[in-house]
């Protein structure tokens, strides 16, 4: 898996997968998102992204 | 207050959780009948993913009333019905929206006509909220022996393309019997309401506010569900959000208010939502495993029926024992959330 992934096209993803990034970030970033910007994310590095680049530098 | 010490004889009433029973309907829906309809789904990977194989639904005919009234009947068994002094039912799914369901219940049961009963609408917090008027009522000495039925049919309001909502929730019924005794059989509470989140579980139309719209569209959710605004409605998501704020804290004020710490604890029992969800809980909860129940491979998410199903099994199963405490939480739709702790 890349920066570049798209998430969404991987067969993995499903509404349960998305459960499963807001536990990740929940237990490592201590940071709750909002369910609706799920919704805007695409590739890994959106998900970076949303959950602030500063986390992964 | 000389009237009320009189009544009390003195003593402050507490009050016990004295039987259970639960009633699944007859027909079931498996995740080879999910995988049938829905290909891209795998049986395995459901149950492997939600902790559920099968989930059982009410026919078209069968409502969470007549459900209900068969979790009842078996609970009164062996159990003199004339005791029975107050009536409670819990549902979202009423037969009618007047008169409540507890009254046609009554008279079904054949219970005393000189007894109190009431409905009350809530979801996965319901039976917890049950123990908690039960004891009020016990406690202040309007009634000594409460039925508490919570009885759910969510699988009526969702669309049967709703793939996700099809794969969780499934239709219960629970009947408790709670009586007024000398040992503090269940404890302290701690209760939690947040409407600001109403409208991320919900049915949209056929209340008052939205009637049911027989051209309703279908409206798909980019995930391969579909549903209409007649159906039920979860944005999962903001759900697991809510729950992972939420019922920690539950925990920690109830335990707290139980003068308690969860090693004192001899096993928790969570509303039964899905397997990830409550197992994420439990971690982030820090409860170990052993005390922790997480089954709901044969009915799905039973709303206001989970807690008692699974308290029953888990005395039917030894897995819990006379004397043991218990902490209970339920949480969902809302958003509304309750904890408590009992001895059984």
């Amino acid at each position: 898996m890349k920066g570049k992934t798209n998430l969404k096209e991987l067969e993995e993803y499903d509404s349960l997968s998305v459960l499963s990034i807001i536990a990740m970030i929940d237990e490592k970033f201590g940071k709750k998102i909002p369910g609706q910007n799920f919704q805007s994310i695409t590739t890994v590095k959106s998900l970076m992204e949303l959950i602030g680049i500063e986390n992964f530098e | 207050m000389l009237l009320l010490s009189k009544s009390n004889h003195g003593i402050k009433m507490s009050c016990k959780l004295i039987k259970i029973e639960y009633y699944l309907p007859k027909k079931k829906l498996t995740n080879k009948q999910l995988e049938t309809q829905f290909p891209e789904w795998n049986a395995e990977k459901i149950e492997y993913k939600t902790g559920i194989r099968e989930r059982h639904i009410v026919n078209e005919d069968e409502t969470a009333l007549d459900i209900g009234f068969k979790a009842a009947k078996k609970v009164l068994q062996n159990y003199d019905r004339s005791r029975i002094d107050f009536l409670l039912f819990c549902t979202q799914s009423p037969d009618y929206y007047s008169p409540s369901g507890s009254c046609i219940l009554q008279d079904k049961l054949g219970l005393r006509t000189d007894i109190g009963a009431f409905d009350y609408n809530l979801g996965c917090s319901g039976f917890v909220y049950g123990l908690a008027m039960a004891k009020s009522i016990i406690s202040i000495g309007i009634a000594e022996n409460v039925l508490l039925i919570t009885s759910e049919t969510y699988t009526k309001h969702i669309h049967q393309k709703d793939k996700s909502n099809r794969t969780i929730f499934g239709d219960g019924a629970a009947a408790t019997i709670i009586e007024k005794s000398k040992k503090k059989g269940i404890l302290e509470f701690s209760l939690g309401t947040d409407g600001s989140g109403f409208d991320n579980l919900i049915v949209p139309n056929g209340g008052l506010r939205k009637r049911f719209d027989i051209n309703a569209k279908e409206i798909d959710d980019g995930s391969g569900s579909i549903r209409t605004e007649n159906n039920l409605y979860m944005n999962g998501p903001e759900i697991f959000n809510f729950t992972i704020k939420a019922v920690p804290l539950a925990v920690e004020r109830c335990l707290a208010k139980n003068n308690t710490n969860l090693d004192q604890i001899d096993f928790v029992i969570f509303h039964q939502a899905n397997k990830y969800m409550i197992e994420y809980l439990r971690k982030k909860i820090k409860i170990p495993n052993k005390k922790f129940y997480n089954n709901m491979l044969f009915t799905g998410n039973t709303v206001s029926a989970t807690i008692p199903i699974a308290l029953k099994d888990c005395i039917d199963n030894n897995i819990v024992k006379n004397g043991d405490k218990l902490l209970l939480v339920g949480f969902g739709v809302g958003y509304s959330w309750a904890a408590t702790i009992i001895e059984i």
